[in-house]
């Protein structure tokens, strides 16, 4: 068969020679890495005083959208749910009542929209599936550590994005999707 | 591949277990210091006539960088081989380092001999 | 008895057999859509022409094709009959052309639409449509209309089948449903927007092959694809009681008809079946309904591989030659 890959090695197993079985050369060679490792720079940031920049794929905390009127975008048809292979998105519904158009920008609306992020593997499946646009996974944010179980379930209160237009979470790189 | 007890054990009870393994490092290192490389003592440092607290404190000193230098190779030999395998590692010990240790009883025995 | 060659399948039916009915007695792919025939509805059909065929050969007298596609639900059979279905480009093409045309004035309203999942509009234009709209001009709109407590009509996704007209004719003795206006500004009215107060009058929901009359108790509760379908009957002093349940944990949700492989209810069920008893304790269930695993509602139903789990782990007789071991 063909290998895959140019970078393939087949693996010899000899039986190894006295300097060999000896393991000491080959520890000592290890050693000689270790020591040169202390004087390379290091590859880990002090987290929380330092934090690397994201990448425009990184997908971290959802947002729910607002459209430019500031109405909800997503209109709980469950599409994220059902792409959702961790199955943590729940969410009921409810209808518009005729004094909360500019509230909602569909007759439907989700009620209780709950992502389980202990369950959310982050895979930006719900994203895709969204035929609403109203589901982002931000590239400036990450889910943050709680001290019990209850705190992970982000209901709408932490998902939706606040109504000021001046206080709204660009995700247009995300929207534009040119990577 | 790890310890049992860094799985079982967190906070203060993993932490007395590592306080205590660093001890049993720390003492172990001044052990060999004082009974193999010579304890608080330095090479040639009784021929420049120095005032003997001067060399009593250089001595203090050397002593404990004696100990450092150790946990530094226990620490070293650490990273380098997190989990030596046990069959290997009774390889090595068994069937290396004892017979080289007897060698060099030997080798030192009949220098000692031979020089007398 | 005529024989006709459907896709290339030969299947014996009796004379004054519609086309549509001679496919369906086959079954499979070989099945034309029908979005408006309804066969326990008298009259229905010729209307939607997303059961378009091809007859290459009209009969075995008389060889010739037939010009034109012709509707499969209005059209009989003749022996010696040659059709097309699925197999002609000509046929798929002018399906494309039929959803593009019933898509001209529904509106992509799915996300918010009770039927979506169990749509045949939604699915016809998944098997035979565009992805993209090349519709510009704005959709017609209705003003909102109330028929009453239990049904809520959305006229702007009527796709003018005609069915909910022919129930209320057929089903209820008397007229209260009907078709207003004409072409284009055709619109499912009740007369003087009279409430429908036949006991049978929650069938429109079930024969609506879009999302244009649907269950007001249903309203917006679950998706369909989350909930699970379940056979159920009860005794009826109305009906006959048999009826599809969908459940959310014990939670009955929504109670329709049993609908068929072609979407059709089994049985016409009274409004106090299906608006009315919602508790577990007014139904004997009996199992899961059988879904499509081409359906969207069959994720998380297990009930083929459950079956088949269970009857592949039937004990075996381990102690029953035990001679023969000793031997």
């Amino acid at each position: 068969m063909e290998p895959l890959t140019s970078r393939a090695q087949v693996v010899e197993k000899k039986k190894m020679n006295l300097w060999e079985r000896m393991y000491l050369p080959a520890i000592v060679g290890g050693m000689a890495i270790t020591l040169k490792h202390l004087f390379k720079k290091k590859v880990t940031v002090k987290y929380p005083e330092q934090k690397r920049e994201f990448s425009k794929v990184w997908r971290g905390q959802h947002v729910l959208k607002r459209d430019d009127n500031g109405a909800e975008r997503c209109t709980a048809c469950g599409l994220c749910a059902l792409a959702c292979p961790a199955e943590a998105i729940t969410m009921d519904a409810a209808e518009r009542k005729p004094s909360e158009k500019n509230l909602y920008r569909e007759e439907k609306y989700a009620a209780r929209y709950e992502i389980d992020m202990l369950r959310c593997i982050f895979c930006g499946l719900c994203e895709d599936a969204c035929p609403k646009e109203a589901i982002f996974l931000r590239d400036d944010k990450i889910v943050m550590s709680e001290f019990g179980r209850k705190p992970f379930v982000y209901g709408k209160d932490i998902l939706v994005e606040p109504m000021d237009p001046t206080k709204r979470i660009d995700i247009s790189a995300r929207q534009k999707k040119t990577f | 591949m790890l310890g049992g007890y860094h799985t079982e054990y967190s906070s203060m009870k993993l932490g007395f277990y590592l306080f205590s393994e660093y001890i049993n490092m720390f003492v172990a290192s001044a052990v060999m210091a004082t009974l193999y490389f010579g304890g608080y003592h330095l090479p040639f440092i009784s021929g420049l006539n120095l005032p003997h607290n001067l060399i009593a404190m250089i001595g203090v000193a050397a002593l404990f960088i004696k100990i450092f230098l150790f946990m530094f190779f226990f620490m070293w030999v650490r990273w380098t081989i997190p989990r030596f395998r046990y069959d290997q590692l009774m390889n090595l010990g068994w069937k290396i380092l004892i017979p080289l240790s007897i060698l060099n009883l030997l080798i030192t025995g009949l220098v000692i001999l031979l020089v007398k | 008895m005529v024989k006709v060659t459907i896709d290339g399948i030969e299947v014996e039916v009796e004379e004054n057999t519609t086309i549509l009915n001679a496919a369906r007695r086959i079954g499979g792919d070989v099945v034309p859509p029908a979005m408006c025939y309804y066969s326990k509805l008298k009259g229905s059909g010729g209307k939607c022409r997303t059961c378009l065929v091809k007859v290459s050969q009209g009969s075995a007298k008389d060889p010739r094709p037939m010009p034109k596609l012709v509707a499969s639900c209005s059209t009989m059979v003749q022996d010696g009959m040659v059709i097309l279905n699925s197999t002609s480009p000509e046929v798929v093409d002018a399906r494309k052309s039929v959803v593009e045309f019933l898509l001209i004035n529904h509106p992509l309203d799915c996300p918010v639409c009770d039927q979506a999942g169990e749509c045949d509009l939604q699915n016809l234009t998944y098997a035979h449509g565009l992805s993209k709209s090349r519709y510009e001009e704005e959709r017609r709109t209705f003003e909102k209309i109330d028929i009453g407590e239990h049904i809520q009509l959305h006229m702007t996704r009527c796709i003018l089948c005609y069915r909910c007209v022919y129930t209320a004719d057929q089903i209820t003795d008397k007229r209260v449903h009907g078709v207003l206006n004409r072409g284009d500004a055709s619109e499912i009215g009740t007369y003087i927007k009279n409430v429908i107060e036949n006991d049978f009058s929650g069938n429109v929901i079930d024969v609506c092959p879009v999302g244009a009359l649907t269950d007001k108790t249903f309203r917006f509760k679950q998706r369909v694809w989350f909930s699970k379908p379940m056979d159920a009957h009860r005794n009826c002093s109305k009906c006959s009681g048999k009826v599809a349940l969908w459940m959310k944990g014990n939670d009955i949700l929504r109670v329709t008809g049993r609908k068929n492989s072609f979407g059709e209810v089994e049985e016409f069920i009274c409004n106090e079946c299906r608006f009315e008893k919602k508790k577990t304790e007014d139904w004997t269930i009996e199992g899961p309904r059988h879904i499509s695993n081409h359906s969207v509602i069959s994720q998380n139903h297990y009930e083929n591989t459950f079956k088949a789990k269970l009857a592949s782990r039937q004990p075996k007789e381990i102690y029953g030659n035990k001679d023969s071991a000793e031997k």
